[in-house]
């Protein structure tokens, strides 16, 4: 029973990291209407901008946490404006987008590979403290994690909701001919939505390497099939479905983990995918019928 | 020189039918198999298990299966497994319509089944893979020199892609091939005529997928070895590039960007100066094959070789002006601004 708990508690952890990717990740597959196969690139980034700043140059986590929401911030946008915006000009072709980021995916990881070797980098943890909630134990820095994702969320559901630039987005999600034709400059609110979508790709990529303690340049991409289930299950464009699944998805992996083989935690998060393209095609959260 | 020839040109021969398989996937019919490489290691797999038997051939391994069926049924078996497994993945995702959750659902199998393969000895021998897989008619030639077996070797792998090649413009002119291309064009008016796009984009990825399965296997009886480090995601885009920088929908195109992609990145890197350090080829390749991607599908997405419209009542109807690429199943209005 107490391992139950326990493995609940770690399941947290992991979903607040899941949660920030998948977030990041449904905000811009929402407004661009495509998948960022280099999504976990972007992560990975971060993670590296985290490491330098905070356990090599000793800095405080929030300082390596805002220089990697920079790197990677500026590098979304710089993407959308050299690779990406070229391919969406005149007739969009959803298959050659999506071949495109697969590309950048590779291009980006052997790049690191080149500039920071295949080292594993060890990341120091913010904080070993242990501290009890409950019957739960965590480390300071899983607290930290947790917090991390619960603010960075909360900031970006509060900009949806409440600013002009977030209803935008949302208007641009739902239909970007019609958010176009009612004054919205889509070009401006497509680079914000890349700009923010990197920026958490940094938090996630430092919240990533403070949970698994290092960095390589396989570290992003081998989460990203769990971003992607946790915005399928969450359904499309809408975070906070993404946040939800991402709980879900971690506390499943967690627990499951803690009575089988890890090598198979990440096949569990595949059949929970499977099942849900098999049952709720749209999410689980679909409330409309899906468009054809 | 003599060897190195044969060898190139056998290794050639492989790519041709993974190209071709994967030009029935996104050439014909537009369907995005990112993990396309996970199918040709599950043939590998497969006609290694169905040939190895229980001989383990020297080596200590473990493996499930251990049958021992005569040649080719292994190579068939290979086929057939990455097959199902293929159209398997393909009726649960592909009825959303979108071409990005099969391209997740293909990725997310890859890297699932690479890190359960990997982590599980039981299955094929874990992360070092399986050897000593038994060659064709290698009892036959068990004196045969290097030379002699690897010229025998080649006319074999030339057989399976001449035959899989003309397998694939009978598919390209037949009516599935026809309605293969119209739903990709256009969905809706492919559907107007009365057939389900659905079932040509499963032929499609079952045929493609069956197609990896025979190249993984006659790659692992090539190599009589196959391990983790065989399937990095890395060569799914080789095999991509072949078929974007030969033309995407030519059959011919796959056959010549497999030779290009293939003889230009993976061999050339032989030949670098020695003051460039070993461990940065494989990520300069990587970095290679992805900016070349990238330039291809911006500068001429027709590839080398464009597609063809295929002859109907006799005459040729030349590829219109602005050649596209597959139009994707549903493009829900991607972002236009």
């Amino acid at each position: 029973m107490h391992i139950l708990i326990q493995s609940i508690g770690y399941g947290l952890v992991t979903a607040s990291v899941i949660a920030i990717g998948a977030v990041g990740l449904s905000l811009q597959f929402g407004v661009t209407n495509f998948v960022n196969f280099a999504y976990g690139e972007f992560l990975t980034l971060g993670a590296y901008i985290g490491y330098f700043v905070s356990t090599q140059a000793h800095f405080n986590v929030f300082v390596g946490i805002v220089a990697a929401m920079a790197v990677t911030g500026l590098l979304a946008v710089l993407l959308d404006q050299v690779v990406f915006e070229p391919f969406i000009r005149g007739r969009p072709n959803l298959v050659v987008l999506l071949i495109v980021t697969v590309a950048l995916s590779l291009i980006l990881q052997n790049l690191y590979q080149i500039v920071f070797t295949t080292d594993f980098r060890r990341y120091a943890a913010p904080s070993n403290t242990q501290y009890s909630v409950g019957d739960i134990n965590f480390t300071g820095s899983q607290l930290l994690i947790i917090a991390i994702a619960i603010t960075a969320i909360g900031a970006l559901q509060i900009l949806l909701k409440y600013t002009k630039l977030g209803k935008a987005m949302r208007a641009m999600s739902d239909s970007a001919d019609l958010a176009q034709a009612s004054g919205i400059n889509t070009r401006l609110v497509t680079r914000a939505v890349w700009l923010i979508s990197g920026m958490f790709a940094g938090i996630g990529g430092v919240v990533l390497a403070i949970n698994v303690y290092n960095v390589q340049p396989t570290l992003g991409n081998s989460y990203l099939f769990l971003f992607f289930a946790a915005v399928i299950m969450g359904g499309i464009g809408k975070p906070w479905g993404a946040l939800i699944s991402a709980v879900v998805l971690g506390i499943v992996i967690e627990v499951s983990g803690a009575y089988i083989n890890a090598a198979y935690k990440g096949g569990l998060a595949f059949l929970i995918l499977i099942l849900v393209l098999l049952l709720r095609p749209r999410g689980l959260f679909s409330s409309r019928r899906r468009t054809v | 020189m003599l060897f190195y020839l044969i060898e190139i040109v056998t290794l050639i021969a492989i790519n041709v039918i993974f190209a071709l398989g994967l030009n029935i996937q996104f050439g014909y019919v537009g369907v995005l198999n990112v993990g396309y490489i996970a199918f040709v290691a599950i043939g590998a797999y497969i006609t290694a298990v169905t040939s190895l038997g229980n001989t383990e051939n020297g080596f200590t391994q473990l493996y499930i299966l251990h049958w021992n069926v005569p040649w080719p049924l292994p190579v068939l078996f290979g086929g057939l497994a990455a097959a199902a497994v293929g159209l398997l993945l393909a009726t649960v995702t592909l009825r959303n319509l979108r071409a990005d959750y099969l391209a997740i659902a293909t990725l997310s199998l890859a890297q699932v089944l690479y890190t359960i393969v990997a982590n599980n000895d039981s299955l094929f021998n874990g992360a070092q893979g399986l050897a000593g897989v038994p060659r064709p008619f290698d009892a036959q030639l068990a004196d045969a020199s290097q030379e002699v077996y690897g010229l025998v070797f080649l006319i074999i792998a030339v057989i399976f892609a001449a035959i899989l090649f003309l397998a694939t413009r009978q598919l390209q002119r037949s009516p599935l091939g026809r309605f293969m291309r119209a739903v990709r064009e256009d969905e809706v008016v492919a559907e107007s005529f009365g057939r389900r796009p659905l079932v040509a984009r499963l032929a499609a990825l079952g045929i493609g997928c069956f197609f990896a399965g025979i190249g993984g296997g006659l790659l692992i009886e090539y190599q009589t070895a196959f391990g983790s480090q065989a399937w990095f995601p890395l060569e799914t885009f080789i095999i991509f590039a072949a078929v974007i920088v030969g033309g995407t929908g030519n059959n011919l195109g796959a056959v010549v960007g497999a030779a290009i992609v293939l003889v230009g990145i993976n061999e050339s890197t032989r030949f670098l100066p020695a003051s460039i350090p070993s461990e940065l080829v494989g990520p300069g390749r990587g970095v290679l094959i992805g900016v070349l991607l990238i330039l291809f599908l911006r500068f001429r997405p027709q590839g080398l070789l464009p597609e063809t419209r295929v002859r109907l009542y006799g005459r040729r109807i030349e590829t219109p002006d602005n050649p596209e690429l597959p139009t994707p199943p549903q493009t829900a209005d991607a972002t236009t601004s």
